[in-house]
């Protein structure tokens, strides 16, 4: 998707699938926890005030909307932009962060692709600098526009001694 | 240079330096004296191996190390990534006039950097001085690239500046003994000590006056004694430890680069270039606050100096020689001027901050532990005062090329950054600060250690932080 250079740019729709993923598997993670955990203070003999199921059952409750709402939050919060001298990033829907990194502190980017972003032919680009509290992950950048992302941000890191 | 060995002496010193003692044990208990002798056989032969195998070269403002017996493992290190190049005496090193080199470079773990251990300490004084100086010039052929148009490369043509050597920082035995006596390590003593002591009373015989005492059980001359004994042996250790490790404390300031040496028996020296200065960090305790006294910590890119040993750093300073210590190591600072507090509403989310955890701890207790569990919410009066003072220690100051932030309620934390040495910046602001209007401004810096970090002033200002940041880091 060409995108004129400067304009805030927003991450592929298909990343909001890739997050209620992960999401909806950690959610699943946590109602088994929760489950085995009633379980467990079942045969152990002490009390469980609730009816059996309900617990788990409650934790699934709250979690479907949540697993379905906020992913399409977060993907509408997310914008990120190739400034003139920084590569910025704004994201977050509870925790809003606005991310600037100078290009000329830009030590190498990875592209990294997870077995569900690799279905959804999506990628991230993961940008690191000589901070390892650099925090500069742009995900949902389709497989097509990945690699020539990456060549426009390192063309742009010039060649100085940047530490 | 044609590449040369190590000192022949380093077999024989690096097998003392591996901790051989278990397995010694081990093999003596099982086997007797025929195995462990055999067991030192194998090591030293093995040893030998690899220092004849281990070369180093210096060419072309390359350090070159090729080591290993069996599989070649080779570590190429351009001079101008060098971060800081370290030599440690330790006793045995004094013994027999040899050193060990360190050379710390940039990122990575403690596996990247470069150890030659050991050379004469002659020549790994020459070597430190020939990596330094190809390091200098790497960096002044960089410059004269980038002028080329017009500067036909007069760096390089202008003739060597005699260097200069300008104290930064001396430290006195008493001061050293200060440090010891308010040091963190004094908590850790303290544990050290009273565990002895049980173990000594705990074994009749070793030590007769305790024996006395545990036995007949002591009057109250004999606690006062003990207790007296106890502090002398505490304190004592206390302030040994912190003259073993830093006796005749000199960091000088020779021609932009930083010299630390120290060391009572293990004799420790640290070069860190003034350019590879990424940012100091100034820690008031609360012990040393009121006696007016600070403890620095210069930060290098290198992930090696997480270890003490290798960091370049100052014990103990008094506050009042503080700006004068910042200026040498970062040129400009000075400009910064007094810190601004935080803005008021800060404050609020200071108290609210520390109380909600306690409040959720407090209401866990007093759930389980019905009714005397409520006791538990007369925490949340102490928890405000915190909070209180954690708003009181939280502060910032933007020069036109530094940035100085502060936290801490009752240790203080400040952190100096050269706004062009920064890595990145965030601005991040919770659902509480967005109804305050405040924000939180995080630079990133290389290397361990902390980052500055701008808590709870206005977002304007936040953005403005970030702004400069963004400005400073140019580029040459």
């Amino acid at each position: 998707m060409p995108q004129p250079a400067g304009a805030q740019r927003r991450l592929d729709p298909k990343q909001v699938n890739v997050w209620r993923v992960g999401w909806g598997a950690g959610a699943l993670a946590v109602v088994v926890v929760v489950a085995l955990g009633e379980a467990a203070l079942r045969v152990a003999g002490a009390g469980w005030p609730l009816p059996r199921g309900a617990a788990p059952l409650a934790v699934a409750l709250v979690a479907v909307p949540v697993v379905w709402r906020l992913p399409r939050l977060a993907f509408e919060r997310w914008r990120y932009e190739l400034a003139d001298t920084t590569l910025e990033l704004r994201r977050g829907v509870v925790v809003e962060t606005y991310t600037a990194i100078p290009y000329f502190r830009v030590q190498h980017i990875d592209i990294t692709r997870s077995p569900v972003e690799r279905a959804l032919g999506l990628s991230q680009l993961v940008v690191r600098t000589a901070a390892a509290s650099t925090d500069a992950t742009i995900p949902g950048v389709a497989v097509a526009d990945a690699d020539e992302l990456r060549r426009v941000i390192l063309a742009r890191t010039g060649r100085h001694d940047a530490v | 240079m044609a590449p040369r060995r190590l000192h022949p002496l380093s077999p024989a010193l690096d097998v003392l330096d591996r901790n051989l003692l278990a397995p010694a044990v081990v093999a003596l208990g099982s086997g007797g004296p025929r195995v462990v002798a055999g067991l030192v056989l194998v090591v030293a032969l093995v040893r030998t191996a690899s220092w004849w195998r281990r070369t180093y070269a210096l060419d072309a403002g390359v350090l070159r190390v090729t080591s290993g017996v069996v599989a070649r493992n080779e570590q190429l290190v351009p001079c101008d990534r060098i971060q800081q190049v370290n030599l440690v005496q330790k006793l045995r090193h004094r013994l027999v006039g040899v050193a060990a080199l360190r050379v710390e470079v940039a990122g990575g773990g403690p596996g990247t950097g470069v150890e030659l251990a050991v050379l004469a300490r002659g020549t790994a004084a020459a070597l430190r001085e020939e990596l330094l100086a190809a390091k200098a010039q790497a960096a002044s052929e960089h410059l004269a690239v980038h002028r080329a148009p017009d500067g036909d490369g007069d760096a390089a043509s202008a003739p060597a500046p005699v260097p200069t050597a300008s104290p930064v920082v001396r430290l006195s035995a008493r001061q050293l003994v200060l440090a010891g006596l308010t040091g963190p390590e004094l908590l850790v003593l303290f544990a050290f000590v009273i565990s002895a002591v049980q173990v000594l009373a705990d074994a009749p015989g070793l030590v007769p006056v305790l024996d006395g005492a545990v036995l007949d059980g002591p009057g109250p001359v004999g606690v006062a004694v003990l207790v007296v004994g106890f502090l002398a042996v505490w304190l004592g250790s206390a302030a040994g430890a912190a003259i073993a490790r830093d006796a005749g404390y000199a960091l000088d300031l020779v021609d932009g680069e930083l010299h630390l040496s120290r060391g009572l028996l293990d004799r420790k020296e640290a070069v860190l270039p003034l350019a590879r200065v990424q940012s100091v960090q100034i820690t008031a305790s609360p012990l040393r606050r009121p006696l007016g006294h600070v403890s620095l910590r210069v930060q290098s890119a290198s992930a090696g100096t997480e270890h003490a040993d290798r960091r370049v750093s100052v014990p103990i300073l008094p506050v009042d020689d503080l700006p004068r210590v910042l200026e040498l190591l970062l040129p400009g600072s000075s400009a910064i001027g007094a810190l601004v507090p935080a803005p008021a509403a800060a404050h609020r989310r200071a108290v609210v901050r520390t109380l909600v955890p306690v409040a959720a701890v407090a209401a866990v207790v007093s759930v389980v532990a019905f009714p005397s569990g409520l006791v538990a919410f007369l925490l949340l009066v102490p928890a405000a005062g915190f909070g209180s003072l954690s708003y009181r220690g939280l502060g910032h100051a933007v020069g036109r090329s530094h940035l100085a932030s502060r936290t801490g309620a009752l240790v203080r934390r400040s952190v100096v950054v050269p706004l062009a040495r920064a890595q990145s910046t965030r601005v991040r602001v919770s659902p509480l600060q967005r109804r305050l209007h405040l924000a939180t401004c995080v630079v990133d810096v290389a290397g361990p250690g902390r980052r500055p970090t701008v808590v709870d002033v206005t977002e304007d200002t936040a953005l403005s932080i970030t702004a400069q940041v963004v400005a400073a880091v140019g580029g040459r």
